[in-house]
């Protein structure tokens, strides 16, 4: 004898009222399929005849209905509002297992990504550590003199107009990233170097392809190349060359100069502005042969009127 | 005149708390409690809804459910009313007392008759209504 779960009329309603209750929340669903298995086997002995089952079906109204019945829930406004933590959970269950499949590499990812970013952004700046420096080409490096007042050194060089100048400093990269010098900032379109020195054409920053070994004197024995790196705690000779001009005085006298170089630098896939503090401040002093009146001219800077 | 939509609103914002009235007398299982239901005449026009009411009034706190084994007969759940679910009932009778009775006044008033004494007449201020 079939049970009364078992009578075609029974499991077909079942099978109906399964496929209604889908769109609700599986644990309702269950629940309700449960108790009206549980009505029905209360209801109806195992032998009743199909006019019997098809009254207790029939009574118990179409599955539509019953799933219709259990979308909004009535004692909804009186229902208390449960708590973070318990919405959550229940959001969780309720998330079907193959989608975890989509939504657990998704945040790995996301979180891996954001990881990632955050180490780099973190990561300390290129920075002088003890290392050396001095001007690059040896007619500066012959008419440098060297002053110091209030804890700060100044190394100041006859600045010499339309000439390429430059300086090179054993620089350290502190961080556990490889670090690449791009370049110098462009603010404003302007061509752009110690802040305030008037350079025609942006400077050019090389890095040295090679670890130094006497970190000391030894700056032109090395390679340089134009966008290079410094690997992770390494050290390297960085060379700034520039063109100089003098176009903010109409006289002679006085000193341009910074104790900071300010590069744009890659690490990992960002790039970011770094203010290189420099050992010293490297100044080129003014004399009358550095303004060049025709180039301040030309150039629409405040240069000496003809 | 359609007036079923109606009927069928009313039933569904009473049947919850006939539910618990039954269940504030003895703890019932679903088929006794659905029987029950249906032995009111016109309560119940879908015996299947009576389930996802009684989830929901679980869910409210105010009716919770427990497996029993009586004698030969199989496990049943067993619907029972909680003190939030009694608290929730009493409110209810108070006020269904108060509105059945308005809604029997209004219905009871013969159509031919004119309405107006009977609710109220509209005074030449301009607070609204004032009693007959």
């Amino acid at each position: 004898m079939k049970t009364t779960l078992e009578h075609p009329l029974v499991a077909d309603y079942l099978r109906t009222l399964d496929g209604a209750l889908r769109s609700l929340d599986p644990r309702v669903a269950a629940e309700l399929s449960e108790q009206f298995k549980a009505h029905m086997v209360d209801a109806l002995s195992p032998g009743a005849s199909d006019d019997m089952v098809a009254e207790v079906l029939a009574a118990l109204g179409p599955p539509g209905t019953v799933a219709a019945e259990a979308g909004p829930p009535w004692p909804q406004r009186n229902r208390p509002r449960q708590p973070l933590r318990r919405r959550i959970a229940i959001r969780v269950k309720r998330t079907p297992p193959r989608a975890w499949l989509i939504i657990v590499p998704f945040v790995l990812g996301l979180c891996l990504a954001a990881g990632t970013l955050i180490f780099w952004q973190v990561q300390p700046i290129i920075g002088f550590n003890s290392g050396s420096y001095e001007w690059w080409y040896s007619i500066d490096r012959a008419r440098n003199v060297t002053t110091q007042a209030a804890l700060a050194t100044q190394d100041t060089v006859p600045l010499r107009p339309g000439q390429p100048q430059g300086i090179v400093i054993l620089l350290y990269n502190p961080s556990d990233v490889t670090q690449r010098i791009l370049g110098t900032p462009r603010i404003l379109d302007t061509p752009y170097f110690m802040g305030y020195l008037s350079s025609p054409v942006p400077p050019q920053i090389a890095v040295a392809t090679t670890m130094p070994t006497k970190f000391f004197g030894e700056p032109h024995e090395v390679r340089y190349e134009i966008g290079g790196a410094i690997p992770p705690h390494s050290y390297r000779w960085v060379r700034v060359l520039w063109r100089s001009y003098h176009c903010l005085s109409n006289e002679a006298g006085g000193w341009l100069g910074t104790n900071e170089l300010t590069v744009r630098v890659q690490l990992g896939w960002i790039t970011r502005t770094e203010n290189i503090q420099l050992p010293t401040e490297f100044a080129l002093s003014m004399t009358k042969a550095s303004i060049t009146p025709a180039y301040c001219k030309a150039h629409g800077n405040n240069g000496p009127t003809p | 005149m359609e007036y079923g939509g109606e009927t069928t609103e009313l039933r569904r914002g009473v049947l919850g708390p006939c539910v618990l009235a039954l269940l504030a007398e003895r703890p019932r299982f679903g088929l006794e409690l659905v029987r029950d239901l249906s032995h009111a005449d016109g309560l119940l026009t879908s015996e299947g809804t009576v389930y996802p009411l009684l989830n929901r009034l679980r869910d409210a706190g105010w009716v919770t459910s427990k497996w029993r084994h009586e004698d030969d007969q199989r496990p049943r759940r067993y619907y029972s009313i909680t003190e939030q679910g009694h608290a929730h009932l009493a409110g209810f009778r108070a006020e269904w007392s108060a509105f059945a009775a308005a809604v029997d006044t209004v219905l009871k008033v013969d159509a031919s008759q004119p309405r107006t004494p009977q609710l109220g007449r509209r005074t030449s201020k301009a607070d609204g209504w004032e009693a007959p």
